[in-house]
């Protein structure tokens, strides 16, 4: 029994990682963000762009990621030439479908949060603050030829804060709750 | 001798009163320096509102209009390289081939080009027509956009129609965009799509 508890611990951590590696992964792709909303608005002195009505981001690439959220902070560099940082305010969903892994695995990871989340880029850090959770899911269809066991297990988070560091791909879940579901093969 | 007398006094009479009537009639010209002070043809339209009723504040000078507040500080100003017409009875000034600068330091000062504008001092509003492309003074941001008015006393700039709006290595597009040079602010307004050129 506790042998299989502490092998159910081991695999999550491990799904975790390369969760995690594949948002840094997908982050470095983010020249192709595109950002849709109702409204716009570019403020001249503070050079910031802020987006409401609708906001969403969405990655493309060779992974898929998208953010919604009711509003979007958008600072941009000196020369406008880069995202310095992002400030979407809740509730803010995020969904992200992870590179397969080395069993050729592709995991979606969904994660919510009723207050904020901020990207910085020079930290590379995605914070979600305010009743955050994160589902890491086996995604549907991607996992061809992958492992059954990781195929069928998802794990839920909730915590107050979720942290991704996208340099060191770690996922940092402060006060944190952590389910683990089989499913029956 | 004596008997045309009389006749000469009348005949004296009506040429006197001939003449004040043609003092009093005649409209006096204008100084010739003030009709063509500059070379192009199109200048000379530009000459005609000189007209009395000219609206306070609008001073014309060949072909540029300017716009200046009551301390007397250059507000705005239009030059046109095609022609400028001024209607006396609608009070609109239409140029063709235009540059507008809003010059206020201030505030967010930008420029427009576009293909003819309608200035009417009526309704204080200038209306930039069949594509408009306008960019920041320095040049930070730019756009294009297919019908713009600016509000004479706001002096917010509203166009509608194909906004396509860059800045630095972003392009935005969308159906409205608002410039309001007092908050420093740009909105675009529906159907807003933001992304990285390239």
């Amino acid at each position: 029994m506790l042998q299989s508890k502490l092998l159910i611990v081991i695999l999550a951590g491990v799904m975790v990682v390369a969760a995690a590696a594949g948002v840094a992964q997908q982050t470095k792709r983010a020249q192709n963000a595109v950002v849709t909303a109702q409204t716009m608005e570019y403020d001249w002195a503070a050079n910031t762009v802020e987006f409401s009505g609708g906001t969403k981001l969405v990655l493309t690439g060779q992974h898929d990621a998208t953010m919604t959220a009711p509003t979007m902070a958008v600072k941009l560099s000196a020369k406008a030439d880069r995202v310095v940082s992002v400030v979407a305010n809740g509730p803010v969903h995020f969904s992200l479908l992870t590179q397969a892994d080395a069993n050729g695995t592709r995991r979606r990871i969904v994660a919510t949060a009723k207050g904020q989340a901020v990207y910085a880029d020079d930290t590379e850090i995605l914070k979600l603050t305010g009743g955050a959770t994160a589902d890491l899911l086996p995604a549907e269809g991607a996992a061809e030829g992958g492992e059954g066991l990781a195929r069928a297990e998802a794990i839920h988070f909730t915590g107050q804060t979720i942290t991704a560091n996208l340099k060191t791909s770690k996922l940092t879940v402060d006060d944190a709750n952590l389910t683990v579901e089989t499913r029956a093969q | 001798m004596s008997k045309y007398v009389p006749l000469l006094v009348v005949a004296g009479v009506l040429l006197v009163l001939a003449g004040v009537m043609y003092l009093a009639v005649r409209q006096p010209k204008a100084p010739p320096e003030a009709v063509a002070p500059a070379p192009p043809a199109p200048l000379v339209e530009a000459a005609k509102p000189q007209h009395p009723k000219a609206p306070t504040g609008l001073s014309l000078e060949g072909a540029r209009i300017e716009q200046r507040d009551p301390e007397g500080q250059l507000e705005w100003s239009i030059v046109a390289q095609g022609d400028l017409e001024f209607d006396k009875d609608s009070q609109v000034v239409t140029g063709r081939a235009v540059s507008f600068e809003m010059t206020d330091k201030s505030r967010m000062p930008y420029l427009l080009q576009a293909p003819v504008v309608h200035a009417d001092y009526a309704a204080k509003i200038l209306t930039f027509d069949e594509g408009v492309t306008g960019r920041m003074a320095d040049s930070s941001a730019s756009f294009r956009v297919n019908h713009v008015t600016v509000n004479f006393s706001t002096q917010k700039l509203v166009g509608s129609g194909g906004v396509r709006f860059t800045h630095g290595q972003y392009l935005a597009t969308a159906r409205e965009i608002v410039v309001d040079p007092k908050a420093k602010k740009v909105r675009l307004r529906g159907g807003v799509r933001f992304e990285r050129r390239g």
